[in-house]
């Protein structure tokens, strides 16, 4: 019985590790003929993964000495308030300009800079009554305060402008001088979809 | 020769577990995400309907604020049933090859209804023009969070191409699979049993490579964090990812134990006949 216990072991185990090798070298194969491109698959699939556990915050953005941003704000957060005492506005600014994000208050285009940084920032919001439907009162001169997690940044109006809604793409975005660009739809009380944008251009003060 | 034999049969061993692979794979796909009853079992199962009625409703909601419309406009302009309808006609235009479109006719009708009770009919013909290009941003949001047009027409491109490559697959990797099992049993016409072992140590292998592959694929990809569109979609892709990496995992444990249950039973006899030889 002994014996023929060890010779069935014998037996299983020599075909167990043809199919343990041949698993390995076929992993391997697959390893050494795809691995980039399998990575890469990998890479784009964890794009798309948000790990809520080690979600930024933030209190993390700091703003560097050279003026650049160190952790920049997870896209869809709130990192700011933004206020213009003239036309009683004091509303959340959130990174990201999707309907979703405006649906909260005040979106940061990702493509534009952030304040403190030197360049142009673009913020909108909706012309409804809790938030831009003043616009028309903004005159030059008057002011708007940006408040980050990092910082407290004053603006004064100096130009207004009417676009089209396809214009809103071409506004300027420069590096040299901090521009804060907030815009809205237009007519301020239509009805029905908005196809201009109204501008309101300040500068740092 | 008895190892030149040995490295033949250990060569085709290794052919036969691509074979097998290849024909699992295109198995667990043809019956998953190739699988209309499949995909339409996932979104009942996530919810789907009900969370895509909510993300409708939701975009819409998005145009009401710069309409200067009261949100009441919005209601009932459209239903979870006909949500659940389209659903299924995209599903149809991707699995089946139909190419019906999305009618947003009574989504118009109810809205624009909705509207001029609300405005009571002082309406102005700007106002009307603006109405009009409300209603048709509202019907293109419906049929783009319904669709996601884009994503629509490129799995429409490539949909027919890879069923038609994992039915080739999957013919092929079956005509393999049998003809190196043959082939293995001839050359061990001699130790039939030594060449059953070979073939059981295939499907082990095959078993083995299931289960390595989904233990890699868990530990580089976070299926449970992906988040694509919506949330709808993101639900049920999480799902249908798991469900198949579940499936993979299952395939690998029943082709391990079959291939493992096979050696023993082989060594078992061939073990006996040894003895009896000695005797």
């Amino acid at each position: 019985m002994l014996n023929l216990t060890l010779k069935t072991i014998k037996a299983t185990v020599i075909y167990v590790i043809v199919a343990l090798i041949i698993t390995i070298a076929i992993l391997g194969g697959i390893y050494l003929l795809f691995g980039q491109e399998v990575n890469e698959t990998f890479s784009i699939v964890n794009k798309v993964s948000i790990d809520l556990e080690n979600k930024k915050t933030v209190e993390q953005t700091q703003l560097t000495e050279n003026n650049t941003l160190k952790n920049y704000p997870e896209y869809g957060t709130q990192y700011a308030t933004i206020e213009i005492p003239k036309i009683d506005v004091n509303l959340p600014v959130y990174f990201g300009d999707t309907l979703e994000v405006l649906k909260k208050g005040v979106g940061h285009s990702s493509g534009s800079y952030f304040p403190g940084e030197g360049g142009s920032i673009i913020y909108m919001g909706h012309n409804s009554q809790n938030m831009f439907r003043r616009f028309s009162e903004l005159q030059v001169g008057n002011e708007i305060k940006v408040t980050t997690s990092y910082g407290e940044y004053n603006y004064k109006i100096y130009d207004m402008q009417l676009i089209n809604e396809k214009e809103v793409d071409k506004l300027p975005i420069q590096k040299d001088k901090e521009i804060l660009m907030v815009y809205t739809c237009y007519p301020f009380n239509n009805i029905g979809y908005a196809t201009q944008r109204y501008v309101v251009y300040a500068e740092l003060q | 020769m008895k190892v030149v034999l040995n490295l033949v049969k250990f060569i085709l061993t290794i052919i036969l577990t691509l074979f097998i692979i290849a024909f699992v794979f295109a198995n667990i796909i043809s019956s998953t995400i190739l699988n209309k009853q499949f995909i339409l079992s996932q979104l009942d199962n996530t919810n789907y309907y009900a969370n895509t009625y909510t993300a409708v409703t939701e975009d819409f909601k998005n145009y009401i604020y710069q309409s200067g419309l009261d949100e009441t406009v919005l209601n009932n302009i459209v239903s979870q049933e006909k949500v659940r309808q389209d659903t299924i006609t995209i599903i149809n235009n991707i699995y089946d090859g139909t190419n019906t479109a999305i009618d947003t006719t009574e989504i118009a009708t109810n809205l624009n209804n909705n509207i001029n009770a609300s405005l009571q009919g002082d309406i102005n013909q700007t106002q009307q023009m603006a109405i009009d290009s409300f209603v048709e941003k509202i019907t293109e949001q419906y049929k783009d969070t319904m669709s996601h047009t884009n994503y629509e027409d490129t799995i429409n491109k490539y949909f027919s191409k890879i069923t038609s490559a994992v039915d080739l697959l999957m013919r092929v990797s079956a005509i393999g699979m049998g003809a190196m099992a043959i082939l293995l049993i001839v050359i061990s016409l001699k130790d039939i049993l030594n060449g059953l072992s070979f073939i059981a140590a295939a499907v082990s292998a095959t078993g083995l490579f299931n289960i390595f592959i989904n233990a890699i694929v868990n530990a580089k990809v976070k299926i449970q964090n992906i988040t694509i569109l919506n949330d709808s979609i993101s639900i049920t892709l999480r799902e249908i990812l798991t469900n198949v990496m579940n499936t993979i995992n299952k395939y690998g444990i029943i082709l391990l134990a079959v291939g493992l249950v096979i050696i023993i039973i082989c060594s078992i006899i061939k073990a006996r006949q040894k003895i009896k030889e000695e005797q």
